[in-house]
């Protein structure tokens, strides 16, 4: 059976991970990001390999070397972001019978698409092909970056019903993403 | 680690570290597909170079104004970060919260223990082989064969006798007897250890 000490400790313990954790979050959430959203190239993504490089932070938190926190945390966003860009990889493989057509497309305006593709107006145009009620909720949280609380409140939905419209709309927003990015 | 002629810092087993100029190519977007996986691969791999990655992706090198290619690129050089959207922090907190990543946490945590447990056992094990062995060897020592004690009896006896008064003792006797007390007093300090083992597991 455990003592009450041995108790105490683990609390200690686990509040100092959690303290540690947010001091981490607060600083190199622009940095991971900011990898993320090198490697990837969209907001979207950006986002999601921001929050998986995190949460691998905080799985490992117990062997970590805190003397190199910084180099550490580099190291698992961009191991998150190769993973990412090596599933991008085979899902936008080419087929034999399109594949000069594809190779055409690329050099169509490359320079373009790059420039609409990071831009804040490329977030605000998907958001907008999405069908009702999943444009506007889109509209509110990824260009207008509200909370799900926040649209909750503002439009009378509970969070759980704006939590799975985010979620769902996210879904749609990559299919389209991986849409662009094979054609 | 040392850099050489051509200004690419190599580790001691031949290994290149990243470089400025490679960072640039990376961030402007110039560098080829393969070249590029390799660049990350050795940044995921290697701690220093991670550092001053993260350092050159917090205040990047000056670039030409012609390798900065987009809107977001420009910003990123001038401020060198990018902000991440207002919610993206509540929602990884919420995220960790979650029971499968908890449950994920603990895992790892116990498996840590179990680790720990288990290089204790193999410690405990190998200490309790060696004492074995110990006392085990002690006893060949005993175990000679009966023969050879009477044979040795007789021949300290006619010794005795030639001599006629100092008790012969010889080498390997000595060796024995000092040998079986030094295994003694070890087999007497284990047993102790073992006693105050199981105090403290009481």
């Amino acid at each position: 059976m455990e003592s009450k000490d041995q108790t105490g400790e683990k609390e200690a313990d686990r509040i100092d991970k959690e303290e540690y954790f947010s001091y981490l979050l607060d600083t190199y959430e622009r940095l991971v990001y900011s990898i993320c959203f090198k490697m990837t190239g969209n907001q979207f993504d950006a986002e999601d390999l921001t929050q998986e490089t995190f949460l691998s932070i905080y799985k490992n938190l117990a062997t970590f070397e805190q003397e190199y926190e910084k180099a550490w945390v580099c190291r698992i966003a961009t191991n998150k972001g190769l993973d990412f860009l090596k599933s991008a990889k085979r899902r936008s493989e080419p087929k034999e019978d399109t594949y000069f057509e594809e190779l055409k497309d690329q050099k169509a305006s490359p320079e373009e698409a790059y420039l609409q593709q990071e831009s804040k107006e490329y977030v605000y145009t998907i958001c907008q092909s999405l069908k009702s009620p999943y444009k506007e909720v889109a509209t509110e949280h990824f260009y207008r970056e509200k909370t799900a609380k926040e649209i909750a409140s503002e439009t009378d939905k509970g969070i759980k019903t704006v939590q799975t419209q985010i979620y769902r709309a996210k879904a749609m927003i990559r299919k389209i993403i991986e849409g662009r990015a094979i054609r | 680690m040392t850099e050489g002629k051509d200004g690419i810092v190599r580790q001691e087993d031949g290994r290149c570290h990243i470089t400025k100029e490679q960072f640039c190519d990376w961030l402007a977007g110039e560098m080829p597909p393969d070249k590029e996986a390799e660049f990350l691969e050795h940044v995921g791999n290697c701690t220093f170079c991670a550092h001053q990655f993260a350092g050159w992706m917090e205040a990047p090198p000056d670039l030409p104004v012609s390798q900065t290619k987009t809107v977001q690129e420009i910003s990123m050089n001038q401020t060198g970060l990018l902000n991440p959207p207002r919610y993206l922090k509540e929602e990884i907190m919420q995220r960790r919260q979650r029971t499968g990543v908890q449950m994920s946490v603990q895992v790892r945590e116990k498996s840590r223990q179990m680790r720990l447990f288990m290089y204790s056992l193999k410690v405990g094990m190998a200490v309790m082989t060696s004492i074995f062995l110990l006392l085990l060897t002690a006893d060949v020592q005993n175990l000679q064969p009966q023969t050879v004690r009477e044979w040795r009896t007789d021949q300290m006896q006619q010794k005795q006798e030639a001599d006629g008064q100092e008790e012969w003792v010889s080498i390997a006797d000595t060796l024995n007897q000092k040998s079986g007390e030094i295994s003694g007093f070890l087999c007497d300090i284990s047993n102790g250890l073992f006693r105050m083992g199981l105090d403290e597991t009481e």
